[in-house]
């Protein structure tokens, strides 16, 4: 996994990645949502140190494959 | 003032003890709340529904049942509320939002309000959240503000608002609310009651509005200790319709509230939690420690990126979820939820696989170290009350944004499921502000036996809020 950019630039990854989602955003909305994707970039920056080995894979979430929610079977 | 109206002064367990021994009726109890509600809800806005036909004829029903000689369960005349994301028979479950009014009313109550409904509780309504639940502050723009009951110029917390200022009010007794990243123990700080985040997966959350399926808890807030074990217990057990819920038998902890701290090896959570908040916050740590005669400080040198992982997750999986009506209905979102929901979509997956990673990791270090300890204290939140409106507040010299911030303590505990006891530790004249007793996994019954010490010692407490504008 590559690490995110140092040169994060909230505006241009807003305008490439909302239309492939679908996402038409208010041009009022985007100076918050900058701000919002800026934050989350930290974030996912400083999750890039945590000392993780590389061969392994091990997420949080566990699939349990025998749980059927009532309504769904 | 009349008995049901000193009896709301008093806690839940007070209320069941005298309707059951026929000192008070439900009815007396309901009226006096229904009252105490139409009196204090316009200045605190904890209600978005106020369920008082109901509310009547299930205390009629009630009082039949005693009046006949039957026997009625430990909730007996309670009122209860619920934040509104959980699902209430006959409205429509809004979780805070605009959108989610227009959706069908829900057929039946949430399982959690079944259990406490069995037990014989009165719901009395549906409380004031932030939208979606995400939110720390309490403030909703489709709703307006929850106020802080102590000083309503003051925030709740959130998101479960409603919870906060309706249960320090004694507007009900006891509530129910969900805690994703905080939202039970922000509220919980800054009200100055009792809040009880249990392991995720104990408490099963069908019947209520997702808002992150990785980090959602729900849990019920009071304003003593034998309340809030009184309570927890009923919640407890299996149940169909909650993938997360790990079905676990029942067990309770009220019984053993009176076994006070011996055997159990408490330390208070130095390093990341030892700095950052303002001097009240810890503060508040170093007197509930005291007054456990505690001195042991252990570091969790992996939380600050266990809160980075919990953003990371609630910004994506909430924005997921929400993706259709932020494509369509964005301009109906409160703005101060909006622009994060958008942010949220647009994260990629590496950034969100990574975040899962770094949980399952923050989990595993956090584990390890309670082979050493059982019982973690720390602050709940970094300040208490900031101003209704309040966008920023300055930690450690750093302006920041209060809305994503207040849950600085709390998000790296809830981000591996710990059960987490919010525990009222103000002093007499200021405002409330709240510690964390966390404990291992499934050991909700060390977190409540600490906070019961606290609360014998008397360096806890949960005074009645009588709110006045200032």
């Amino acid at each position: 996994m590559s690490e995110p950019s140092p040169a994060f630039d909230p505006l241009a990854h807003m305008e490439a990645v909302a239309l492939t989602c679908g996402l038409v955003i208010d041009p009022a909305h985007k100076p918050g949502v900058a701000a919002f994707l800026t934050l989350a970039h930290s974030m996912a920056t400083a999750l890039q140190t945590a000392p993780l080995p590389d061969d392994t894979l091990d997420p949080a979430p566990v699939f349990r494959p025998d749980i059927v929610r009532p309504g769904e079977a | 003032m009349s008995a049901a109206q000193a009896a709301l002064a008093g806690d839940a367990t007070g209320i069941a003890e005298a309707v059951r021994a026929g000192i008070l009726s439900a009815s007396a109890v309901t009226e006096a709340v229904l009252d105490r509600i139409a009196r204090l809800n316009p200045m605190l806005n904890a209600f978005t529904d106020v369920t008082a036909d109901r509310a009547r004829a299930d205390a009629a029903a009630l009082d039949a049942r005693l009046a006949a000689g039957e026997t009625v369960g430990p909730l007996a005349g309670v009122p209860v509320a619920v934040k509104n994301l959980l699902d209430v028979r006959g409205l429509p479950t809004r979780a805070g939002s605009k959108i989610n009014r227009e959706r069908p009313p829900a057929a039946s109550d949430a399982v959690l309000l079944q259990r406490l409904s069995r037990a014989g509780a009165i719901l009395v309504g549906g409380l004031n959240m932030g939208e979606y639940a995400y939110d720390f502050t309490g403030e909703n723009a489709h709703d307006g503000a929850c106020r802080n009951p102590h000083d309503p110029a003051r925030m709740t917390g959130g998101s479960s608002s409603g919870c906060g200022a309706a249960t320090a009010a004694g507007l009900a007794p006891l509530s129910l609310g969900s805690d994703t990243n905080g939202s039970i123990r922000v509220p919980s700080s800054l009200c100055g009651i009792f809040g009880l985040k249990p392991t995720y997966g104990r408490l099963t959350r069908h019947g209520s509005f997702p808002f992150c399926d990785s980090l959602d808890h729900l849990g019920p807030f009071a304003r003593s200790v034998r309340d809030l074990a009184l309570v927890y217990d009923l919640l407890q057990g299996p149940a169909e319709g909650d993938h997360a819920c790990a079905g676990r038998a029942v067990e309770p902890t009220l019984a053993g509230l009176s076994a006070g701290v011996d055997g159990l090896r408490v330390a208070v959570a130095g390093g990341y939690f030892a700095r950052g908040g303002l001097p009240e916050a810890h503060d508040a740590v170093a007197r509930a420690a005291a007054a456990l005669g505690v001195e042991r400080v252990v570091d969790l040198p992996s939380a600050a990126l266990g809160r980075a992982a919990a953003y990371i997750i609630t910004n994506a999986e909430s924005s997921a979820f929400h993706l259709e009506r932020l494509r369509t209905r964005a301009g109906d979102f409160d703005p101060d939820t909006r622009d994060r929901f958008l942010a949220g979509v647009l994260l990629p997956a590496s950034w969100y696989i990574q975040a899962q990673r770094v949980r399952r990791w923050h989990h595993d270090q956090v584990l390890a170290l309670f082979q050493e300890v059982d019982v973690l204290l720390a602050p709940a939140t970094p300040c208490s009350a900031p101003l209704v409106g309040q966008k920023t507040m300055v930690l450690d010299g750093v302006e920041l944004p209060v809305r994503p911030h207040m849950g600085l303590f709390t998000q790296p505990i809830s981000c591996i499921g710990l059960p987490v006891c919010a525990v009222p530790m103000a002093l007499p004249g200021a405002m409330p502000i709240g510690v964390q007793v966390i404990a291992a996994p499934w050991r909700e019954d060390h977190c409540l036996r600490v906070a019961a010490e606290l609360e014998r010692r008397g360096v806890a407490r949960a005074p009645l809020a009588e709110p006045t504008l200032s």
